[in-house]
């Protein structure tokens, strides 16, 4: 690709990337929502941050890799508890590295 | 006016999570520098697009000599949960002026979004543009440092590291943060089977079918527990 394609690339995505970010930020207040969309969205946060996680740390080139050979499952599982049990975002993301790069390198 | 406060405890509540985030900037600066691309343009990429996954995804695309719509289409998929984000924060920021809010908008992420609106449900009185603005910032400004410092040190870092796990860490991190109650955890569960069971789908398809998925699966439960609960007290 020719750098002046690469940079009409990378412009339409970051133009079309900030009009999602802005969009309701923008348009909201501007018309009336249902009341339902109101209630739904407590469940943002959780369902996309799940959607995120779960891919990243089971599939594996395009197959589900359920198994204690699988350092992501392992290392994520046991993050998953202690952000649980603690609510603590510094400790979750270390012990997380930690395992994971135990499991790889031993 | 911007009161410092509200952008320090905005600032302190994502550095937990700035562990995370460095190996992810790091990654995507080497491979930046490994897919051929100029300093210039890594930066251009960065600061321009600013979203780390479809950021990854164009650099892959590109090794592949892929058709320039192809790329533009996949980033803009992997980028259109942005719009729910958008929609969810959108409440906070009423009464924000358009330049801030196209400011925020430009710098918002998956982590500042998370926390920042789980902080503004339990602190109603909060100065929601300075917290926003100061946990954004935060993060743009160690995605560019790590971006760059990724791109001089190259080759230097073994791939083998799998520095790229530090992201789903820092979501794993704040998963629980605003989590009330059960319907909380359906909507988990059942965005997790979607998002697994549909990751085969092409173009990150998978990721938006499961979150609106887990987003009905939470308020349906909702629903149906505060009916129980209404049942039950009318006895």
């Amino acid at each position: 690709m020719s750098n002046l394609h690469l940079i009409l690339t990378i412009i339409i995505i970051g133009i079309g990337t900030f009009l999602f970010r802005f969009s309701f930020i923008y348009l909201y207040g501007k018309f009336k929502l249902p009341d339902w969309t109101q209630r739904s969205l407590r469940y943002v946060p959780p369902a996309v941050l799940s959607a995120l996680i779960f891919p990243a740390i089971l599939v594996k080139d395009n197959n589900i890799w359920i198994s204690a050979q699988n350092p992501r499952l392992v290392a994520g599982i046991i993050a998953i508890l202690i952000a649980w049990k603690t609510k603590n975002l510094l400790l979750t993301i270390a012990v997380g590295l930690g395992i994971f790069w135990l499991i790889v390198f031993i | 006016m911007i009161n410092k406060d509200s952008v320090i405890r905005g600032v302190k509540s994502v550095t937990p999570l700035i562990l995370g985030i460095i190996p992810f900037g790091l990654i995507s600066g080497i491979t930046a520098a490994n897919t051929g691309l100029s300093i210039g343009m890594a930066m251009l990429m960065s600061i321009g697009i600013f979203a780390g996954a479809s950021q990854l995804a164009v650099l892959q695309l590109l090794s592949n000599n892929v058709h320039m719509l192809v790329i533009i289409y996949t980033a803009l998929i992997i980028n259109l949960r942005m719009m729910i984000y958008s929609l969810s924060i959108a409440p906070h920021l009423q009464k924000v002026s358009t330049r801030w809010k196209a400011l925020l908008a430009y710098s918002m992420t998956d982590q500042s979004y998370a926390i920042s609106t789980v902080h503004f449900l339990n602190n109603p009185e909060e100065d929601t543009k300075s917290f926003f603005f100061g946990a954004s910032i935060t993060l743009w400004i160690i995605w560019q440092i790590t971006t760059i410092v990724g791109f001089l040190m190259g080759s230097i870092i073994p791939s083998k590291l799998g520095l790229e796990f530090g992201i789903p860490l820092t979501f794993i991190a704040i998963l629980f943060k605003g989590v009330v109650g059960w319907a909380g955890i359906i909507a988990i569960i059942v965005s997790a089977l979607v998002s697994v069971l549909a990751s085969q789908l092409p173009m990150n398809i998978g990721l938006v079918l499961a979150a609106i998925a887990g987003i009905a699966a939470g308020t349906i439960s909702e629903i149906i527990f505060s009916k129980n609960r209404r049942a039950s007290n009318n006895e």
